[in-house]
């Protein structure tokens, strides 16, 4: 049993143990800020774990990501504002649940879901990784090649709203990937005789525009700064209000494993993300309801179905980084600059070489779960409460300052921060019109690898690019891309014709 | 927060458009790119792909913006987001650069300063004591956290070395 070893590795080092407590609290607090996302906290301390252990480091940045996701839904139930994308879903029930003086209820509820469908996501991770490593380890460049193009089009074509604004930010992604020397002859691409360039665009200050300054732009285009003092907060102290009954229990359980279920699934697709999961678990458990005309007026079940599923993402969200080296989510990316940071590389080779590291991070997951269950059972009140005094006039300069003194730290040099504000307007920019700024990072942190194993793939084979066409795995990946990609075209064109036009309305 | 806000076709246009002109340009600077012969592939063969894609892809965007404002569909009038850009939004992407430029010439801690009333100030924080108060709070209390505690180097300014002067280098 690797999981126990991984327990052994975990308590032998108590500043891990430290870190994985401390992420628990500053995903819950981060992810319960509106605006702020797990990735953006995890964008801006990744310097900050330059400094530690790669146990301590990796297990920090995984737990604030499974700590954020469950943080989203203390402001989405005591504020109707989504502290993250992936609890939009749960503010629909969530807040007609405050509103009626059941927050407590309602944050328990988001608690024990987000807690259930974590654990479940995790154990799907610790035991199918290693299985499907197994199978990974024997495939070559061709193959390699084909699961990365796959990865792009369905990133590219499934993340946002519009199929050609997400190919295009991932076109972007790996555009910017190529900036550096050329990994076969070291030519220059794009260096334009700036030294900095020649050894590529550096991570930290790239994720920290993209995801922190843009979102710091974004808030000061607001009309007036959001404060949640205005808002409500439940203050009713009626203790049945409080707890979930047993019989809510049993009401819930089901809805929480179908969730589960949809979860694990949409998290082992790249790119789809625990946003995608929350609505469509939601809309699954509402369809199957007795009384769907109940759902959106405060009902536990429509915060189990949410809560559960985009819990359930993260877990299974790491199986394509650990067994192929390629990152499903923008936290599994941040995750494998972290890993290259410390020297180790991400893939299937990764359970024979740094097996006790890994097992080490299993287990900081299941007791960061745990961590942050407690955090949000007793003190998701307290936290809502804090948070509603501090205004975001307040938080966002101070976010701002920690951007910059964490792009500065993690080359100390002057050169990262002009990169996170040029990176910050493009991702500004993004966000404005719509672009995926997920796809933007995935494809930019893929878009080296995807290179190498093009290279090496036609330097292997004797008939081009028909080295592709002669593998099955490859053939089967590219496959899989394809259908996706023409499958969303397919739904999206219906969509657009079932909308009528403007000028069909006012006719 | 809403980033999913919908634009109007006009500016959608002109966003394919300019994804068209930066793929342009990219495509030509991908011809910069020395050629070897050892490699048949070469290190320019990815850039003018993905350029090229990236041309493709702007152009169907624009086309696919250009039939909507034919159809007159999307919302239309000005965008309500577009109300702080002269004020907050523009001067908070040039704060980077300027911050960048302040750290250079006064050190960490005297660009903190300046920097966080600035930010501040943007943010609506407007009565002063308060203002100069957490500014100054901030630069000292990051100042230790960072440049103490965690050791980031700070060389002190290369005009005024305000840590020499108030003896802390």
């Amino acid at each position: 049993m690797d999981i126990i070893v991984g327990f052994q590795t975990l308590f032998s080092n108590p500043s891990a143990l430290m870190f994985v407590f401390l992420g628990a609290f500053v995903g819950v607090v981060v992810g319960a800020l509106p605006g702020l996302t797990a990735s953006a906290a995890i964008a801006m301390l990744v310097p900050v774990t330059f400094y530690l252990d790669p146990l301590s480091a990796l297990a920090f940045l995984y737990v604030i990501g499974k700590a954020g996701r469950f943080g989203g839904s203390i402001a989405a139930i005591l504020f109707n504002t989504p502290g993250t994308a992936s609890s939009a879903a749960t503010m629909q029930d969530g807040y007609p649940m405050t509103l009626q003086g059941k927050s407590g209820k309602a944050l328990k509820t988001a608690t024990i879901s987000s807690v259930f469908g974590d654990l479940s996501g995790e154990l799907v991770l610790i035991f199918g990784a290693s299985f499907i490593a197994v199978y990974t380890e024997h495939m070559g460049p061709p193959e390699y090649f084909a699961v990365y193009a796959m990865a792009f089009v369905v990133i590219g074509s499934v993340i946002g709203k519009s199929i050609v604004k997400g190919l295009i930010s991932t076109l972007f992604g790996i555009m910017c990937g190529l900036v550096g020397q050329d990994p076969i002859t070291s030519d220059s691409r794009y260096g334009f005789g700036i030294l900095e360039l020649e050894g590529g665009l550096s991570l930290v200050p790239l994720l920290i525009g993209v995801f922190v300054i843009s979102e710091v732009l974004a808030q000061a285009e607001q009309e007036t700064q959001w404060s949640l003092a205005d808002k409500q907060v439940d203050k009713d102290m009626d203790p049945t209000n409080h707890y979930m009954t047993v019989a809510e229990i049993k009401t819930c359980l089901p809805v929480m494993f179908r969730s589960t279920i949809i979860g694990t699934l949409v998290g082992l697709m790249p790119g789809l993300g625990s946003a995608v999961a929350c609505f469509v678990s939601y809309g699954e458990e509402k369809r199957r309801s007795k009384y769907p005309e109940r759902w959106g007026t405060g009902i536990v079940e429509g915060i189990a179905a949410p809560e559960a599923s985009n819990n359930a993402v993260s877990g299974p969200s790491m199986i394509p980084l650990l067994t192929l080296g390629i990152p499903g989510s923008t936290i599994a990316a941040i995750l494998t600059g972290v890993f290259l940071i410390h020297g180790i590389i991400v893939g299937p080779t990764i359970f024979t070489e740094s097996r006790d590291l890994v097992f080490g991070l299993f287990a900081a997951g299941l007791i960061g779960i745990v961590a942050y269950g407690f955090i949000g059972y007793f003190g998701s009140p307290l936290i809502g409460r804090i948070l509603s005094k501090v205004p975001a006039r307040l938080i966002y300069p101070f976010v701002f300052l920690t951007a910059f003194i964490a792009a500065y730290s993690s080359s100390t040099n002057t050169f990262d921060i002009i990169l996170m504000g040029v990176f910050g307007i493009i991702g500004y920019g993004m966000r404005r019109f719509n672009f995926s700024a997920a796809a933007f990072i995935i494809a930019f942190v893929l878009s080296k690898g995807a290179e190498e194993a093009l290279r090496q793939s036609l330097i292997l084979s004797d008939s081009g690019a028909g080295i592709f066409l002669e593998r099955p795995v490859a053939i089967l990946f590219i496959g899989v891309g394809a259908l996706v990609l023409v499958g969303r075209a397919i739904s999206v064109i219906r969509q657009d014709r079932q909308l009528p036009s403007t000028a069909e309305i006012d006719e | 927060m809403d980033s999913m806000q919908e634009n109007s076709p006009r500016a959608e246009f002109f966003v394919g458009v300019i994804v068209v002109i930066i793929g342009v340009i990219l495509l030509i600077f991908a011809g910069d790119i020395p050629v070897r012969g050892e490699d048949d592939f070469g290190a320019q063969s990815l850039p003018r792909t993905i350029s090229s894609l990236i041309i493709a892809m702007g152009a169907l965007w624009a086309v696919i913006s250009y039939r909507k404002i034919r159809k007159n569909e999307g919302s239309s009038g000005p965008d309500p987001r577009n109300r702080h850009l002269l004020m907050r939004i523009i001067p908070l992407m040039l704060l980077s650069f300027l911050y960048a430029t302040l750290f250079q010439w006064f050190g960490y801690l005297a660009s903190t300063f300046v920097i966080m009333v600035v930010v501040l100030y943007i943010y609506g924080n407007r009565s002063h004591p308060q203002l100069l108060g957490t500014a100054a709070a901030a630069a000292v209390v990051y100042y230790f956290l960072f440049i103490n505690l965690m050791g980031v180097f700070d060389a002190g300014g290369s005009v005024i070395n305000i840590n020499d002067l108030l003896g802390l280098g």
